[in-house]
């Protein structure tokens, strides 16, 4: 199960995640061209002298997955992680209104974070210098209980 | 050993079976489907019209969930009657099903007018509806869209994505006028006659005649003519709440507590037959939405089975895509009455639109239009606001 935990406040905004994100996704073999790498799935931001890092915390009950109409998101049983099948989705802005992480962007279709789920941690996480990302996968199943209280859900809201 | 009937075959439905099967393996849980098919997304109807999804993508579950999930489905009927004294759903054959707890997920069905005009008409609900529209449009049919709210303007958008041609006749001032305020219908109603469709508002679909040559023609209430070779009502939608007591039920729906309880034990009501708290008019309402209906039907769900959860309560919102243009908007955002203890911020651009609605310091609204990427925050602000202090 992974947990994902973001503290903007030590975000300097190097947008280190943001790189390492966009080559992690773009490493397949005889693809290596820097405009063939794809968008990064973490979102950086910066507003008022305050940085925002927008990613999805891969909620332990999310809306998003409530909300989509497409069935495009679902919860991957074996590893906790929120994921998206990007052919059935259609691209109506559910998610969007639903996530209060902002986790989402819409091209085509919705882009949002896969949690790397061939590295140990997501890289993202690894990279920043700061700790502003972190990110924990722990063994096996926690109960929904404990997994609430460790995932930052302060704002969610989500139903049980 | 409980057993549990469920009215209607969609997603509140389904989620409330799920639910009930998450906590109890053993009880008999049986549903009952209007339709002859599995449950489809019935929100992806305008994308199958538009192109955008294949017919096995629309499909909520499969052959081998219901299989896992033990539930005894009766395909192609409907309730007519709960008999509360014998705890009995009634069918339309008469055949009789007992029950312990009842769920009316029975959606709606579409608010038509199809007596007054003699040429193919429908409403947009089913996929058979769906199909109709889409061989009437591939035979080169004019196809005339009754009603500007977002059913009409995603068939709108639909049909034009598909090529074909589409006209609005909208009987209010202006498209979307449940959901916009004026400024917001007037960008949107511009970027879609931009994209070649034809919108007509403030008036109203008189009678269709046929002319000399057989054609059939639209005549309006202010007296024009348009070719029209079918109506689509998209005009709101009622609930199916006929075999409900009718002192349960509001004009538009089943009256249910936090529990999504109705007002007569042990029976339930989730999704769009449900009229629930929302938050912001503080007041029952029957919000149609697909993420309440799936919240309304677990905790249904999770409550027939012998849980005690709490809905926190509805938040009217709604987000679609218009040929381009994202519009997201949720809570108060067309006030009609009361104005005076509404507060707004407003910012305008060229290509971005975005209102905050507040009332007493509280936000109660927002509509976003163009850049909606703030609006899973906002949202997250307004449930915050208002809160109900329990």
């Amino acid at each position: 199960m992974l947990t994902i935990k973001v503290d903007e406040s030590k975000c300097t905004g190097c947008g280190k995640c943001a790189a390492v994100c966009s080559l992690s996704h773009g490493m397949e073999k005889g693809k290596r061209s820097i405009d063939l790498l794809p968008k990064p799935l973490v979102f950086l931001e910066s507003r008022d002298q305050k940085n925002s890092i927008s990613i999805c915390r891969h909620c332990e009950s999310p809306v998003c997955v409530n909300a989509c109409v497409a069935n495009a998101l679902y919860i991957d049983d074996n590893t906790g992680v929120v994921g998206i099948d990007r052919e059935k989705c259609v691209g109506c802005w559910s998610c969007v209104m639903e996530c209060p992480f902002n986790a989402f962007r819409i091209s085509t279709s919705a882009a949002k974070c896969d949690g790397c789920s061939d590295w140990d941690k997501p890289l993202c996480a690894s990279f920043c210098p700061e700790g502003a990302i972190t990110a924990e996968r722990s063994p096996g199943r926690m109960s929904a209980f404990k997994r609430r209280k460790r995932a930052v859900l302060s704002n969610c809201g989500g139903t049980r | 050993m409980k057993k549990y009937v469920i009215l209607g075959n969609s997603i509140a439905a389904l989620t409330a079976v799920r639910a009930i099967r998450s906590m109890d393996k053993e009880g008999q849980v049986t549903v009952v489907s209007a339709e002859n098919h599995l449950p489809y997304s019935k929100v992806l109807l305008t994308h199958y019209i538009a192109g955008h999804v294949k017919v096995n993508n629309m499909y909520l579950t499969s052959p081998e969930e219901i299989k896992r999930l033990g539930v005894n489905v009766i395909y192609g009927t409907k309730a007519v009657g709960i008999n509360i004294s014998t705890r009995e759903v009634i069918l339309e054959n008469g055949r009789c099903i007992a029950f312990d707890s009842v769920l009316a997920a029975t959606g709606g069905s579409p608010v038509s007018e199809s007596d007054s005009v003699n040429c193919i008409s429908t409403g947009l609900r089913t996929i058979e509806d769906a199909n109709l529209i889409i061989k009437t449009a591939n035979s080169g049919g004019k196809i005339l869209i009754a009603g500007g709210g977002l059913v009409g303007v995603k068939l709108a958008c639909a049909l034009n994505e598909a090529g074909y041609n589409a006209e609005m006749v909208i009987k209010s001032g202006h498209i979307l006028s449940k959901v916009a305020d004026d400024e917001a219908a007037l960008r949107i109603q511009l970027h879609m006659q931009s994209k070649g469709i034809c919108i007509r508002t403030g008036v109203d679909i008189e009678r269709v005649e046929e002319d000399d040559h057989g054609r059939k023609i639209a005549v309006l209430s202010d007296g024009q003519k348009t070719e029209c070779d079918m109506v689509v009502y998209c005009k709101g939608v009622r609930p199916n709440m006929h075999f409900i007591d009718k002192s349960a039920c509001d004009r538009d729906g089943i009256i249910t507590n936090k529990f999504m309880m109705a007002q007569m034990p042990g029976i339930y009501a989730a999704g769009d037959v449900a009229c629930t708290m929302e938050i912001t008019e503080n007041a029952y309402h029957n919000i149609s939405i697909w993420p309440n209906a799936v919240e309304q039907g677990r905790i249904a769900g999770l409550n027939m089975a012998g849980g005690k959860y709490e809905y926190r309560g509805s938040l009217s919102r709604n987000s679609l895509e218009i040929l381009g243009l994202p519009f997201i908007r949720m809570g108060i955002t067309n006030a009609k009455g009361a104005q005076k203890e509404l507060d707004y911020e407003i910012e305008s651009e060229n290509n971005t639109y975005k209102k905050l609605v507040y009332r007493k310091g509280k936000m109660v609204g927002a509509l976003l239009l163009g850049d909606v990427y703030e609006a899973g925050r906002l949202q997250s602000v307004i449930r915050e606001n208002n809160k109900k202090l329990t």
